[in-house]
């Protein structure tokens, strides 16, 4: 700002508008921003937050509304610390761009043989360069960019493979963040038809999955029951095993497990032995080959739709051999999405087939309660409610496939359990369920409740006892 | 049609108004809000211009903005996407801007306009950045065909242009692209011996001649790869402007034996021989560039612009090759005169208007489009202060003068319209003996407080210049650079590297030492009667009261201020300074009259030295 004079200063020209000073307006509206932020701050609950953003409105405020000079010194305040923020902002946002776009891009550049700059020697008799065509210049005469035909050089294939490569590297780094690369592995098996490997733990989305040495998702127990121990054999499907994304202490197994420790007061071991994609055939293999590991009781799990689940063997499912581990996440990712695209390729099976192996997978969840019960365990048998039915009203197909089974299981003695509404009102729906059939977190506790009480009331052996906590 | 140009976010903004063609107003930002170099959208400039051509609400036909703003953002983050990861810091400093003002450039001008009662501009055009050189110096030039060379430090992506301009088209050949550029290599010795990028250059220019060529050679070999046709190459090796924040490297300080000088620190021969070297290869590129021009385009005459043009020493030099039968340079060779360029690229060569005849000697109209303030405002303003004056007619104005300056006096002339472009034209000039062997320190020391090296230069009665000066006789806007003539030398006063430098300054080459430069060059102002009837009056006064139709002309202002505008900046220059009579318009004010001027603070300080 110039020096003041002792001169009369003379207005000379007409000078353009000088910026109004604050108004009144903008510091009521101020101070009511400021009220509704401490209200919002109260009904979360921070109380001394509201506080604390009520009373510098109420001092900020009211000398603003009260007197133009503190209005204008608080609006210099504010522009000072808004342009700190901006520049503290402006360098944590452009760094990254600078350090990791543009120097991908300076990558890309070398590789693809650019230099926009004319950077390297040259011995070239003259660097004039010729301008664009006049005609496009004028064409373009409205426009704040200039569009110049583009001139020959680089190396356009190198550069979008380069570029590709680049694409396909961060990828990987992204998906193996998430715990890619790495799934849970299954090894073939005539009997039943696959399993998982053994002695496995792995992360993905954050969830914990370990599989122990009988390729059950649980403790790594020993074969025999210990001494006053009690077991609970649990044989089912994905809806079992929880999938990853919920973790290994989160699941009803274990938490069945927990919870009939209470009741009992007793060392209780649940042997959860669910696989992704398994039927009564596949369940029936692995108790023929494994036995029950002296199960107390062997609780049978399965959505309905299982009873159509035929033997598969490895190579009909998309799970990874534990012979060829995938080298990389990228390798397991188009696993998959080979597989899921030879599903829907091959497509669901006709009615006629529908009912052929429901007839079947009848049978053998009839056959292995026999099994089972011979073994010396008491049998259950839960359908787990599709999400529709778990949340109030089961379809009719569902209703009718349950009937069949429980018909077909009670001529042998053994319930079977189909609690429909058992989540109704248990919270929202994409906190209980994952899809259509697989629990999410909160659906595997409460669905461990109701296993349990089940269980409690079914079985003499997991009654409570004397002295223990229900 | 009312065309308004505009030239603003780098630096030297400004603002122009053309109307069907006619040059009605022109003027640098810096002289309104004092600020020098003031970069900032041009608003005095832009409300100035539209009202001196009586421009009402809705009555702007058409915007220019003087190059291609998001071009130039790419060509920043090409740069960027060169060099990364260095460059961090640089990126950090420019993006901010970019994101929040430049890149929004037509926006805040329509917004400015809007809110300043001018209303929305019924059309928004951007030339590029060249072409706005180009047309600067082709359109006002008297010229109906020439060659065009336009030569800076970058604009979106050209560094030099060459075209050529027929009847009222215009258009672009070759080009040469950032980084390799002239103005850059010269800004970068500019930093390098210590002065101020874009505004010390000419203070280079006018240190070269203290120093020997010792550097040329090195310079040649290790910074710049020069083809005959005068294209180059730059190896970015040895500076620092793609990834860093300032001209040079320590590549480049090894190069020349040591770091930088800092600002302000005595100058050592290292710096005259590296004005000197540098000198002469801006000269060499320039006039292969010329003779390509020539050969290129087979046009007889050459226009330039661009901030390399008002390199004067180089212009001289391409006028006494003789490559051209003639050449003209616009007066605001710089950014500013971007904004005129835009302005008449738009009319002439977008629209296809044909140009209006040639009325005095060329279409520039001496180059005074600024503001002229009357008679009533000026005594107006002298009379609410009290300030004693002396009203002087027209018929005894000029002697006055005169004698004053024959006297050794120091004056300070104010008439007029305002100059556009960095020069001053005698109509906001200093005015004094060229014939005293003392001025040029006396006016360095104490009336411009300037480094004392640094030359003054020559007004001369155009009839006379041959009197003067060996070759360049028609120079009207102070571009060119000769050398003062053989006969009114003094012998042996040439070089004296082994002297102090204030005295080697100070010794008297020539029976106008004032103006004489210690290689005996002369940046020259010729006055003729039809672009400055009133300068030649006094010229002519002089000349009968001493013999001489010659004085010093320089710039009314002091060291890192915009030279000034209102009748009230040349007061205020006046009593601050050692100028002893003060000339507004007819009214003649006597330092020794005056009352003491009093300020708070100290206004040396109100200036970032340049």
């Amino acid at each position: 700002m110039a020096p003041r004079s002792s001169l009369k200063s003379t207005r000379w020209y007409r000078a353009p508008a000088a910026p109004k000073p604050p108004g009144a307006a903008g510091a009521v509206a101020r101070v009511a921003i400021g009220a509704a932020v401490g209200a919002l701050f109260f009904a979360g609950g921070l109380r001394t937050m509201a506080s604390v953003v009520w009373g510098i409105t109420a001092i900020v405020g009211g000398a603003a509304v009260a007197s133009p000079a503190a209005r204008l010194a608080i609006d210099r305040l504010l522009a000072a610390f808004g342009s700190l923020v901006g520049r503290g902002l402006a360098m944590v946002l452009l760094a990254p761009v600078h350090l990791v776009g543009l120097t991908l891009v300076r990558v890309f550049s070398r590789i693809g043989g650019r230099d926009p700059l004319r950077l390297r020697a040259s011995d070239a008799p003259s660097f004039w360069l010729p301008s664009d065509a006049d005609a496009r210049k004028v064409a373009h005469a409205g426009a704040a960019f200039v569009t110049e035909a583009r001139g020959p050089g680089g190396r356009p294939f190198v550069t979008a493979a380069a570029a590709l490569a680049g694409l396909l590297i961060v990828a990987e780094i992204g998906l193996r963040a998430f715990g890619f690369g790495h799934p849970v592995l299954y090894v073939d098996d005539a009997r039943m038809g696959y399993m998982p490997a053994p002695a496995q733990a792995v992360r993905r989305y954050g969830g914990a999955v370990s599989i122990n040495a009988f390729g059950m998702r649980a403790p790594d127990y020993p074969a025999e029951k210990p001494a006053g121990a009690l077991r609970v054999l649990m044989l089912g499907d994905s809806t079992l095993f929880g999938g990853s994304y919920v973790d290994q202490d989160d699941l009803y197994a274990r938490r069945v497990e927990q919870a009939l420790r209470r009741r009992t007061g007793r060392e209780v071991q649940v042997l959860n032995m669910g696989v992704n994609g398994w039927g009564p055939f596949h369940e029936a293999g692995y108790v023929d080959a494994f036995g029950t590991f002296g199960a107390d009781v062997a609780v049978i799990t399965l959505p309905i739709l299982d009873v159509q689940r035929p033997l598969s063997r490895l190579s009909a499912v998309p799970y990874m051999p534990a012979a060829h581990p995938p080298r990389l996440a990228l390798e397991e990712v188009a696993y998959h999405l080979t597989w899921r695209w030879r599903e829907r390729v091959l497509g669901k099976p006709d009615a006629a087939e529908a009912e052929r192996r429901s007839e079947q997978g009848v049978a053998a969840y009839v056959a292995l309660a026999r099994r089972l019960r011979a073994a010396g365990a008491e049998v259950l048998v839960e359908v787990l409610p599709s999400q529709r039915a778990g949340l109030g009203h089961a379809p009719e197909w569902e209703q009718t496939l349950v009937d069949r089974l429980t018909a077909a299981l009670q001529a042998e003695g053994v319930e079977v359990g189909f609690p429909v509404g058992l989540f109704a009102a248990r919270g929202p729906a994409r906190a209980l369920y994952h899809d259509n059939v697989h629990l999410d977190t909160l659906g595997h506790r409460h669905y461990a409740d109701y296993l349990t009480e089940r269980l409690a009331a079914r079985s003499p052996r997991l009654a409570a006892s004397e002295g223990a906590s229900p | 049609m009312n065309i308004l140009g505009i030239s603003a976010y780098y630096h030297d903004s400004a603002a122009c108004l053309v109307r069907d063609g006619d040059i009605i107003a022109a003027a640098s930002e810096e002289r309104f809000s004092r600020v020098k170099g003031d970069a900032g959208l041009p608003r005095h400039a832009i409300t100035w211009c539209l009202e001196q051509g009586g421009v009402r609400k809705g009555e702007i036909d058409l915007v220019v903005f003087y190059d291609k703003p998001l071009t130039k953002f790419t060509r920043l983050l090409t740069t960027y996407g060169q060099v990364a990861p260095k460059g961090l810091k640089s990126f950090l400093m420019a993006m901010p801007v970019w994101l929040r003002e430049k890149g929004w450039a037509p926006y805040l001008i329509e917004r400015f306009l809007v809110r300043g009662g001018f209303g929305r501009p019924k059309a928004f055009e951007f030339s590029e950045h060249h072409h706005s050189h180009a047309a600067s110096a082709f359109y006002p030039s008297p010229f109906e065909e020439a060659a065009t060379l336009t030569i800076d430090g970058v604009g979106e992506w050209a560094t030099t242009g060459l075209g050529v301009g027929e009847g009222h088209r215009l258009r672009m050949i070759y080009e040469q692209h950032f980084p390799h550029s002239l103005g850059m290599l010269y800004s970068a010795f500019t930093y390098f011996t210590g002065f101020k990028v874009n505004s010390g250059e000419y203070k280079l220019m006018g240190l070269a001649p203290y120093g020997e060529p010792r550097y040329a050679d090195l310079i040649r070999e290790h910074l710049i790869d020069l083809r005959e046709d005068g294209s180059f190459r730059l190896d970015m090796d040895y500076f620092g402007y793609l990834d860093g924040l300032v001209m040079t490297n320590d590549r480049f300080a090894a190069l020349f034996g040591g770091p930088a000088r800092p600002p302000e620190s005595p100058i050592t021969p290292r710096e005259m021989d590296l004005a000197r070297s540098i000198q002469e290869v801006t000269e060499e590129v320039m006039l292969k560039m010329a003779r390509y021009a020539r050969a290129v385009t087979g046009k007889r005459h050459l226009v330039m612009a661009g901030g390399c043009a008002l390199n004067c020493v180089a212009n001289g030099r391409i006028r006494r090759a003789g490559i051209f039968d003639d050449i003209w340079i616009q007066p605001a060779a710089g950014d500013a005169g971007g904004a005129l360029g835009a302005a008449l690229y738009a009319w002439h060569h977008l629209r296809g208007n044909p140009r209006a005849p040639v009325a005095t000697r060329d279409r520039m109209k001496g180059a005074q489009l600024g503001p002229g303030f009357s008679a009533e405002a000026i005594r107006g303003f002298l009379d609410a202060n009290g300030l004693p004056y002396r009203e002087l007619s027209d018929a005894e104005r000029a002697d006055h003068i005169a004698s004053r300056v024959a006297n050794e006096k120091v004056v300070g002339l104010f008439q007029g319209r305002m100059e556009f472009g960095p020069r001053a034209l005698c109509n906001r000039s200093i005015l004094a003996d060229a014939r005293s062997s003392k001025m040029q320190s006396f006016l360095n020391l104490a009336t411009k407080f300037r480094e004392s090296f640094r030359p003054f230069a020559p007004v001369v009665l155009e009839e006379d210049a041959p009197l003067y000066f060996e070759a360049i006789h028609d120079s009207p806007y102070m571009l060119l650079v000769d050398q003062v003539c053989q006969g009114r030398l003094v012998p042996g006063s040439g070089k004296q590297q082994d002297t102090p430098l204030v005295e080697w300054v100070n010794t008297p080459r020539s029976d106008v030492p004032a103006i004489t430069h210690v290689d005996y060059s002369a940046r020259i102002q010729t006055i003729d009667r039809e672009r400055n009837p009133r300068m030649h009056d006094i010229l002519t006064a002089f000349k009968a009261r001493t013999g001489h139709g010659i004085m010093v002309n320089t710039s009314f202002n002091v060291r890192s201020e915009p030279i000034v505008c209102t009748p009230e900046d040349a007061y205020v220059c006046f009593m601050r300074t050692g100028i002893d009579t003060l000339i507004l318009e007819n009214f003649a004010l006597e330092k020794t009259a005056q009352p003491p001027f009093e300020e708070e603070g100290d206004w040396r300080e109100n200036f970032a030295l340049d």
